[in-house]
């Protein structure tokens, strides 16, 4: 096949060898993607996702983990192949709206966002005179389904961002907590010498241990959840934060020891106040703006206050 | 110190310092708040969730993840529910009859066979015992050998990882019972036809597997089951040469092929080194096995075989012979983490099997190739190959559907099995899991 339809972009030998391979475990004849459109989406994905001055293995290992099959029922769709929308349906149909109602968690607005989803997947928006579906970004990196749910918390999320900038104060709290008003906090004059050295032991931290501490003490997430998410098991994320903890509580005390203070002052600042226990994620939230609007779904454990 | 609360996390943790907590939230702000150039696609997003990200795209996007609140729960919220989580080596079709019928024999036949070697392996050190041995059919047309594009996927891997060990010793029972049902190679033909892993048709996340070998990629992590990549020939040729020097290696095997012979050995066997195998020793077990296996020698192979006695062919192929003998039957773990795991060195090292992310697995029940893995939440998953391909189970009776966690299962035969799960209730099943009572 390779012979009579080489593609119009330029693989190399191996690559070449593996595309053709990929093809026909893919079935792409079955949704009407042809040999030459299919090697135009692997160049597209190989532009997207591979450096520029990507070699010969980093290509073959990225195309080898794609879900050409799915690829090819998702590009089929997008370019209107009735069989692949059979097909897709057939699949997705049900899990689509289970997810949407796993997300909203209330039938109208799970339905909603599975509707709006469908729209944008059969490609109800026009450019160009074109129809363009949201199935068409779709690359393969990870399952079809797993994208889908991706694609619906991300609509659920933009929604919800849009929502509350029109709920009024007076909504939000008939809506319940999930909306309710950010309680302000006494401002409190903090030592710039803590700040600092706390800075500088976060900064120290690995990527994935700022993760868990953020999806923990931020979000607000239990530790099942970020287990799950990281593919390990709950008490292994238990331990991990035990001693996050316990290690940057240690460097933050040693970086205030470089900054002067003594071990006693260190500790004193550092001390647990009872009224720290009442941590108003809401509006930590609200200061980065790149998720200003972001539900939080669960509020940390809070103390009364009371002291 | 760690009690959990009701929503499941651990009070001990909340004494972390607000301040902490603070500087956490506002250097994302400052730093991670705008991470170049924006934020991951649903794609990377959706892969990253299964696992299935190289480590360094991995490592991009937890930096990111670190740092953005939004992508983190969008993460979180397309988790997928428990309950929907679906087998990942899924076979459709598995459970027709045809399938079903000819499977049950085969497991059946490797039952008896394991359950044979397992009373062996028992055995006091003095009491000898019989073994059937039979060469792994592995005729191959060298001259005819598939182009490097397009059938690659489909031939046998030869490189010995435990994968394809375990593989080779199936396929060598399977055949083993063909022969002796039969005596005939098409029987043994008509086996592989049956074989699901060897059909044309299918071609599951195996074939991947072998196409990253071929291509010397690295499988991402969490996919421990793909076999080890040789070094990457990602040239044509090399990569040819590389087959050819393989089958090389497998002449001596496969030049006996379809004989079957019938060894003493003793049961200190499966301690024995296949390089401890020297051909003064390994002749005289073999030459008696000729004279009292009546009947199994095929054709003119076992003439051939005897007067070659001293080639050092001969030898390597009674090693490889050994080699298959001696390999254990797969034996089977629950880690402390609920995965399952799997060992074919008698227990010495263990590897994972990735059947569900999802699933905390709880107990498993195998015998021989047939094992059983049950979950919490009522999940439930099969293997008739040895934990090759899973496809999963989901016991209901009268609309009433398994959801408890599955605390024990028992087979004692591949139709009949039991289950029970944390709030008392049995399940049973007398036809493999296709039908269940409730009790």
């Amino acid at each position: 096949m390779t012979d009579s339809a080489q593609p119009a972009i330029a693989f190399s030998a191996a690559i070449d060898s593996l595309a053709a391979e990929l093809y026909k475990k893919s079935s792409g004849e079955r949704f009407g993607i042809t040999w030459q459109e299919f090697a135009s989406i692997l160049c597209e994905v190989g532009r997207k996702y591979l450096p520029a001055v990507a070699d010969e293995a980093a290509a073959c290992e990225l195309y080898l983990n794609l879900r050409v099959e799915e690829l090819v029922l998702a590009r089929a769709c997008a370019s209107g192949n009735e069989h692949a929308w059979e097909t897709f349906l057939l699949r997705y149909r049900e899990k689509l709206y289970d997810t949407a109602l796993h997300i909203a968690r209330e039938t109208s607005a799970a339905r909603e966002l599975a509707d709006s989803l469908y729209g944008d997947l059969y490609g109800t928006t026009t450019r160009d005179g074109k129809r363009t579906s949201k199935l068409a970004s779709y690359t393969g990196r990870g399952s079809l389904e797993g994208w889908l749910r991706t694609v619906l918390a991300q609509e659920y999320v933009n929604r919800y961002r849009r929502q509350r900038r029109l709920v009024s104060l007076d909504e939000e709290s008939d809506e319940g907590t999930q909306f309710a008003a950010a309680e302000p906090e006494p401002s409190t004059a903090v030592d710039p010498r803590v700040e600092s050295a706390t800075d500088e032991a976060l900064a120290g931290l690995p990527s994935e241990e700022r993760f868990i501490l953020a999806s923990y003490y931020l979000d607000g997430h239990t530790l099942a959840e970020i287990a799950r998410i990281l593919g390990v098991h709950e008490s292994t994320i238990s331990r991990k934060l035990e001693k996050v903890g316990k290690s940057l509580h240690k460097h933050i005390l040693a970086g205030l020891g470089r900054r002067g203070m003594s071990r006693r002052q260190a500790e004193e600042a550092l001390e647990v106040d009872v009224r720290d226990l009442r941590v108003d994620i809401r509006e930590r939230l609200a200061q980065d703006s790149t998720s200003e609007t972001f539900p939080e779904k669960k509020v940390a454990p809070a103390g009364d206050g009371s002291g | 110190m760690q009690s959990k609360g009701d929503d499941g996390r651990l009070d001990v943790m909340q004494d972390l310092p607000k301040i902490v907590r603070d500087r956490l939230n506002s250097t994302s702000a400052q730093t991670g708040g705008h991470p170049a150039p924006g934020h991951p696609d649903a794609d990377l997003l959706a892969a990253f969730a299964e696992h299935s990200l190289p480590e360094r795209e991995r490592a991009r996007l937890i930096q990111h993840l670190a740092n953005c609140a939004e992508c983190r729960e969008v993460l979180t919220l397309a988790q997928p529910p428990l309950e929907h989580v679906t087998a990942v080596m899924h076979s459709p079709g598995w459970l027709s009859w045809p399938v079903l019928r000819w499977g049950t024999v085969l497991a059946l036949a490797v039952v008896v066979g394991a359950a044979v070697l397992l009373r062996h392996d028992s055995k006091p050190a003095s009491q000898p015992y019989k073994v059937e041995m039979e060469t792994r059919t592995a005729s191959r047309d060298h001259s005819n050998q598939p182009a490097v594009s397009g059938t690659r996927a489909k031939q046998p891997a030869v490189t010995e990882t435990p994968k394809n060990e375990l593989k080779n010793r199936l396929d060598s029972r399977r055949e083993k019972d063909a022969a002796s049902k039969t005596a005939t190679a098409d029987s043994k033909i008509r086996l592989k036809e049956i074989d699901g892993t060897s059909r044309a048709d299918k071609i599951p996340a195996r074939s991947t597997d072998e196409l990253k070998s071929n291509y010397g990629v690295a499988a991402p992590a969490g996919a421990e089951l793909a076999a080890a990549p040789p070094p990457a020939p990602l040239d044509k040729k090399a990569d040819q040469e590389n087959q050819q020097a393989q089958d090389k290696q497998v002449t001596p095997y496969s030049a006996a092929n379809a004989v079957q012979e019938t060894g003493t050995v003793n049961s200190a066997a499966p301690a024995l080194k296949a390089e401890e195998v020297v051909p003064g020793k390994a002749k005289e077990p073999l030459s008696k096995s000729k004279t009292e296996g009546a009947g199994t020698a095929v054709g003119g192979s076992i003439g051939m075989l005897s007067s070659a006695a001293t080639d050092s062919a001969r030898t390597q192929n009674r090693r490889v012979a050994f080699q298959n003998l001696i390999l254990p039957i797969p034996r089977w773990t629950i880690s402390v983490t609920g995965s399952l795991e799997r060992s074919l060195d008698a227990g010495k090292t263990w590897q994972k099997i990735t059947v569900d992310d999802h699933a905390a697995f709880r107990a498993v029940s195998a015998l021989g190739p047939d094992v059983w893995a049950g979950a919490a939440g009522g999940v439930l998953y099969h293997s008739g190959d040895a934990g090759e391909h899973w496809t999963r189970i989901r016991p209901a009776v009268n609309g009433s559907s398994l959801t408890a966690d599955i605390v024990s299962l028992e087979f004692t035969d591949t139709q009949h099995g039991k289950l029970t799960t944390v709030n008392g209730e049995t399940w049973t099943t007398t036809d493999a899991g296709q039908t269940w009572q409730k009790n």
